[in-house]
């Protein structure tokens, strides 16, 4: 079993007699990519900030592959690579300056690393224009190629598409994903956008008042037991309908043009047999997931924010 | 902490600013120039020699005279003068005549220029970090905050070398080429309280310029310690400037306290110990050298402990 990326032991944030964070353990395996999911005001940020030692931590502890965060601070923050809320560069420099700034904060990121870096997020063509004249999603690109210089095996992102247009956040979702699965890469994501992180992330970290209330994963397999819902697109909907009810002996759902029930996913075979054998035309038939918003409420509840 | 510093050269001299205060710089150097220049052509027609003897002789006579009551102090403002009339007569070298060093010397008002611009500088290098936000990228590198807050300082230190080093070089060559650069060994005389004592004009020039910059480094300390503990550029360059502006007249005001030698501003014109006098009779110069080295230390130890220990949160 190898070690996990990040371990994060009984972590807490005490400021005076407040508590921001409180006695959170989890653990970040590598080369997934891990939300970090809470309402406002939860303690996404001020955890994602101990593990980079922007915080300090009153108790507990974070190790990044194995290194203690406040004891080893220079060592563990070699394998870390992060942009924080909306990457804020330097405006006055280029964007390659502002590379090569980051680039001698780290030991053995040479020239051509930074061209590489530069060619992965596909800047080449303004790279050497100042940061001030760059688009929002630009800076955003840029952010990750900082981030990405030293080739960390974690990499730490707090609320990173905050202010991005929607094919912004697919790209960066696309660059994620990637870097997870083929460099094996460690991601740590915070948001409050529960859509997006369904898309992007192998395992969500739920957190509610500084404490931690669940963790989900979302690439779970599903058994034939389990319930799902199914849509249905049919011919003669109302005609379909009773015919699904009768033989399901389930409630359906009349839902714009299409059906819905919720069914277990040994039925779905028969579901489709009995439209087909009884000549409806079936234009398309799938299981909408239950939504990670679903669950986040189901977990937090409707409790006030606090 | 080599790339470090370079780092901070990179952020400072990238900045249009920076070649501004440069330019400024040379600026009042011109200034200062054409100024001496025309004080310069003023005097070169009159018969110096005379105005000087007709000068010395009224204050021989002044001197001489017992129903003056004079206090001791202008007494031996008046002796002074007279002693520097009498060497120039004896020479023949005229008093209103300049030379490289001389405009050297007098260049030295700059460095409180220099002084301003680099505790705009040194005020700017932390706080600027967390205004533009680019702190959060700074402090998760594999870089202590110790060892960036030093770059930091050191890169402040540089910039200031710099303008000196320029300010020095430039007026002396503005002066050499204007006014010639003989004349270095000229005596230069000055008042103390234990009389009149003798140095030459390079000498002196050179003492100024090692002298001046104790002042101009406790004023960037104290600027960039501001910037470090409060993270306000403002607020660090703000209350800088004003301690600039008025630590001598609060002296000034205090200097009948035996206690004022033991602050900041009473220590910080090291020239005290050259010419004229100190401000409380006691002080000598390993003193004032020992309180601004106090104030060094202590200063940087309260913005090393609230750079390092406080967290980043916004």
């Amino acid at each position: 079993m190898t070690q996990p990326a990040v371990q994060i032991r009984h972590l807490t944030k005490r400021i005076g007699s407040k508590t921001l964070v409180e006695d959170l353990t989890f653990d970040v395996p590598q080369g997934q990519v891990f939300g970090f999911l809470g309402p406002n005001g939860a303690g996404k940020t001020t955890t994602i900030r101990m593990i980079m030692g922007l915080i300090s931590i009153t108790e507990g502890q974070v190790l990044v592959q194995g290194l203690d965060v406040s004891r080893q601070f220079e060592e563990a923050m070699r394998h870390i690579g992060a942009i924080v809320e909306n990457p804020e560069m330097y405006k006055f420099l280029t964007g390659w300056q502002n590379l090569v700034h980051f680039a001698r904060m780290s030991q053995g990121v040479p020239e051509s690393r930074i061209r590489e870096v530069v060619e992965l997020v596909g800047l080449e063509q303004r790279i050497h224009d100042k940061v001030k004249t760059y688009s929002l999603g630009m800076r955003q690109r840029l952010g990750l190629a900082q981030a990405l210089l030293h080739r960390p095996s974690v990499l730490i992102l707090d609320e990173p598409t905050n202010g991005l247009d929607p094919a912004g956040i697919r790209e960066l979702r696309d660059h994620l994903r990637r870097l997870a699965e083929q460099e094996g890469i460690a991601v740590i994501v915070s948001s409050h956008l529960l859509t997006e992180m369904e898309l992007m992330c192998d395992q969500v970290a739920i957190i509610q008042n500084g404490r931690l209330v669940s963790i989900k994963d979302l690439r779970e397999m599903i058994g034939d037991g389990d319930e799902l819902t199914l849509r249905i697109e049919t011919s003669r909907l109302a005609e379909a309908e009773a015919l699904l009810r009768e033989t399901c002996q389930r409630q359906v759902l009349r839902d714009g043009q299409a059906l819905s029930i919720t069914v277990t996913r040994a039925m779905i075979p028969e579901i489709n047999r009995t439209l087909v054998q009884n000549g409806y035309d079936v234009y398309s038939l799938h299981t909408v997931s239950q939504t990670l918003e679903d669950r986040f409420l189901e977990v937090t509840g409707r409790g006030p924010i606090a | 902490m080599l790339n470090l510093v370079r780092n901070e050269n990179m952020k400072i001299y990238r900045r249009a600013r920076t070649w501004v205060f440069f330019g400024l710089i040379l600026f009042a150097l011109l200034i200062q120039a054409a100024f001496t220049l025309r004080t310069a052509q003023g005097t070169e027609h009159r018969d110096w020699q005379q105005e000087i003897a007709r000068e010395t002789q009224i204050i021989e006579e002044r001197l001489q005279n017992p129903e003056l009551q004079m206090p001791p102090e202008q007494r031996r403002e008046q002796e002074l003068q007279l002693a520097v009339n009498r060497y120039h007569l004896d020479h023949e070298i005229s008093p209103f005549a300049h030379n490289a060093w001389k405009f050297t010397k007098n260049s030295a008002a700059i460095v409180a220029l220099i002084t301003l611009f680099t505790i705009v500088v040194a005020g700017d290098i932390v706080a600027a970090e967390f205004g533009w936000g680019t702190i959060k990228l700074l402090l998760i590198r594999p870089a202590s905050r110790t060892k960036i807050l030093f770059a930091k300082y050191l890169a402040v230190l540089l910039f200031a070398f710099l303008m000196l080093i320029m300010l020095l070089g430039c007026s002396f060559l503005i002066g050499g080429a204007l006014f010639g650069f003989a004349g270095g060994d000229q005596p230069y005389l000055s008042l103390r309280d234990t009389g009149i004592t003798e140095t030459t004009v390079a000498k002196n020039a050179l003492l100024t310029f090692a002298l001046e910059p104790v002042s101009l480094v406790m004023f960037a300390t104290v600027a960039f310690v501001i910037s470090a503990a409060f993270r306000s550029s403002s607020m660090a360059i703000g209350v800088s400037m004003l301690t600039m502006f008025l630590g001598q007249m609060i002296v000034g005001l205090l200097a009948r306290f035996d206690w004022v030698q033991y602050l900041l501003f009473a220590n910080l014109n090291l020239m005290q110990y050259f010419e004229g006098a100190p401000v409380v009779p006691t002080m000598t110069l390993p003193f004032s050298l020992g309180i601004n080295l106090l104030y060094f230390v202590v200063l940087h130890g309260i913005g090393w402990l609230l750079f390092t220990k406080r967290d980043v949160a916004a």
